[in-house]
């Protein structure tokens, strides 16, 4: 117990050294090349003066990497809040439709126009964050209604079949208005162009609340994942925790895709990392995934926006392109333990 | 092989049937397209295509567009046989339309070229890449409409509009050339790239495309590269213009020290004329040339 508390001790320590690390980098790399002594100037200007576009820059750039480290953070806790609810290592933050209904409403809003926003978000932010909580509303009508609603699988059926009902929607509407699929497409993919603080000061308190669920959720979390019957047996209802905890995260996983478009692999893969990091208790595994999280993003919209420099690389492809590798020696070297 | 030569026969036959020869020409592909006499049913695939056909007076033989064919007003009372991209033509409209030529361009409908052809269409697919290519498909048209006196005289007025207000700024050196910021999108940042028609008519009215090292044509740039290059103006498509009125740009973060939101440049035009490789790109170079040298117009 006490090794394992101290080994959880050491991997949060290198999770937040990590994540200073990620941050240093992105304020100092961009498309502008600015010596790492100006850049540390530029962030404490002297009072009165006017701001120069040094300081500007990298206050844009810390803005951004706030942002990936939200985003980051949010979609890899409720990855792992989905993976231990429906006790499946490929469940991902996106399987109770968020990013399908995020991604419909964006779509919209992108050809039909999408008006001023609302709620600090623009008008595609606020478009796809009503369709990723519609969407998740819609699962939980669908599985509610079916006879098998105790079950953790009619929750992820319900997901994704209107997962895909909502890709042909996008589909549809792309075709229909074919001459926006540029914007769109780039919308799709994913990234943080464009989108500064006030998005982030909007999207904050549902992913904040998302995160305080998850956290108070994780006993709950920690019994599902032995067995629906079993939980019960210790007086819990899975049905009904399920449904509360998955909506949290819902909600936080519908804020984040608003700010960003839906990023792939981010919630899928860190908190498989976090598992081998510190184990699969909920209440240490949920943070360490956030970390983790945050850590990934943050790197991948550091390389997305220096690597063609000064144009933009979707940030979803390079998540991938940065975990997936990793992934796959982490897995090729001793397994997935601990995954449910 | 065996095929070629039943083709080169079928032309040869072509030929010798219409003794007084339709037009045949060369399209982007490098195909021979030749046409038994003047193209009476033509069904064009862009709107750009559309108004180059309108302008050099086949117009009346135009019977299939493109749902984005706006221009001229006619048009849009043709028969649509599909949207913007390849994806969109309904093949079964336009062999209904029963057409003696299909017209596309290159880049966006070269795909199609096998449907087309195995369903016996004639099919050509013009490059519209840059100005010179909007002449020759101009004239083209001509001669496939039979008046090739109307569009010499189109082209030439375009290329004097064109002359015309580059004449104006051509004493100007690079580096005095206002510096322009195309917005094609704001969320993420997409700008125009040399290769597009709009990066093309930004240089030749007398600006300097900001993102004019861009190797793809709809970049999505970083709003710090933006910054450091600090454009004069800011461009944008009327379309986009409710995302660019000062109050949205000042709610941008960075924007409002850029020197085009300070001074309040931002100049919104019309983006089917700036973005069309059509016979009315003169007119966009002329109106931004305007509204950069406002002095010398």
């Amino acid at each position: 117990m006490r090794s394992e508390r101290s080994r959880a001790a050491i991997a949060y320590g290198g999770l937040a050294a990590a994540l200073l690390a990620a941050f240093t980098a992105a304020l100092a790399l961009g498309a502008v090349r600015i010596a790492p002594d100006r850049a540390f100037q530029a962030l404490f200007p002297a009072p009165g003066s006017e701001p120069s576009p040094i300081a500007i820059i990298v206050g844009l750039r810390f803005a951004r990497a706030c942002l990936a480290a939200a985003v980051g953070a949010s979609l890899a806790a409720s990855g792992a809040v989905f993976q231990g609810l429906f006790r499946n290592p490929l469940a991902d933050p996106y399987v109770i439709g968020s990013s399908g209904g995020a991604a419909f409403g964006a779509v919209c809003a992108i050809a039909f126009g999408s008006g001023v926003g609302a709620l600090g978000f623009s008008g595609i932010g606020i478009a796809a964050f009503a369709g990723g909580l519609s969407a998740t509303f819609v699962v939980y009508l669908v599985a509610g209604a079916t006879r098998l609603r105790s079950d953790a699988s009619s929750l992820l059926l319900a997901g994704t079949a209107l997962g895909s009902l909502f890709s042909a929607l996008v589909s549809i509407v792309l075709a229909l208005k074919d001459k926006d699929l540029h914007q769109a497409w780039f919308w799709l993919l994913g990234g943080f162009s464009g989108r500064g603080l006030p998005e982030l000061a909007a999207a904050a308190p549902a992913m904040v609340a998302g995160l305080a669920a998850a956290l108070a959720g994780s006993r709950t979390l920690d019994l599902l994942s032995v067995g629906d019957e079993e939980a019960a047996s210790l007086g819990l209802r899975p049905a009904r925790a399920r449904f509360a905890i998955g909506g949290f995260a819902a909600l936080s996983v519908s804020a984040a895709v608003a700010l960003s478009g839906a990023i792939g692999f981010v919630g899928l893969v860190c908190p498989h990392l976090a598992r081998r990091l510190v184990g699969p208790n909920h209440l240490r595994l949920i943070p360490a995934s956030a970390l983790s999280g945050a850590v990934l993003l943050v790197i991948a919209d550091t390389v997305a926006r220096t690597a063609f420099a000064p144009i933009e690389m979707p940030v979803g492809a390079m998540t991938a392109l940065i975990g997936a590798p990793f992934f796959i020696y982490k897995i090729a070297r001793r397994g997935l333990e601990g995954s449910r | 092989m065996k095929r070629r030569i039943l083709a080169s026969l079928a032309i040869l036959a072509a030929y010798g049937a219409f003794a007084q020869a339709g037009p045949s020409f060369e399209d982007g592909r490098g195909a021979t397209i030749t046409l038994p006499g003047k193209a009476t049913r033509v069904v064009s695939l862009s709107p750009a295509i559309t108004e180059i056909l309108f302008a050099a007076g086949a117009g009346d033989s135009v019977v299939g567009v493109t749902t984005y064919c706006n221009y001229p007003a006619e048009a849009a009372s043709r028969a649509k046989v599909g949207g913007f991209s390849a994806k969109t033509i309904s093949l079964e409209t336009v062999l209904a339309l029963r057409p003696d030529l299909v017209i596309g361009e290159a880049s966006a409908h070269g795909q199609l070229a096998t449907q087309f052809e195995r369903s016996g269409l004639r099919f050509a697919a013009l490059d519209l890449t840059d100005f010179d290519s909007v002449y020759a498909a101009i004239g083209l048209a001509g001669r496939v409409a039979g008046d090739e006196g109307r569009s010499r005289e189109l082209v030439a007025s375009i290329r004097g509009k064109v002359a015309a207000v580059e004449a104006k700024t051509a004493g100007i050196p690079a580096e005095r050339r206002p510096l322009v910021f195309w917005e094609t999108w704001d969320e993420p940042l997409m700008s125009a790239g040399p290769k597009t028609f709009t990066g093309q008519v930004i240089e030749s009215a007398g600006g300097r495309n900001c993102f004019a090292d861009a190797a793809t044509n709809w970049p999505v740039v970083s709003f710090e590269a933006l910054l450091a290059r600090d454009p004069d103006y800011i461009m944008a498509a009327e379309s986009h213009g409710a995302a660019l009125t000062m109050e949205r740009l000042a709610k941008r973060a960075g924007w409002p020290s850029l020197k085009a939101v300070k001074a309040g440049r931002v100049v919104l035009l019309d983006g089917d004329i700036v973005s069309r490789a059509g016979p009315r790109f003169a007119d966009a170079v002329e109106l931004m040339a305007k509204a950069l040298y406002p002095e010398l117009f």
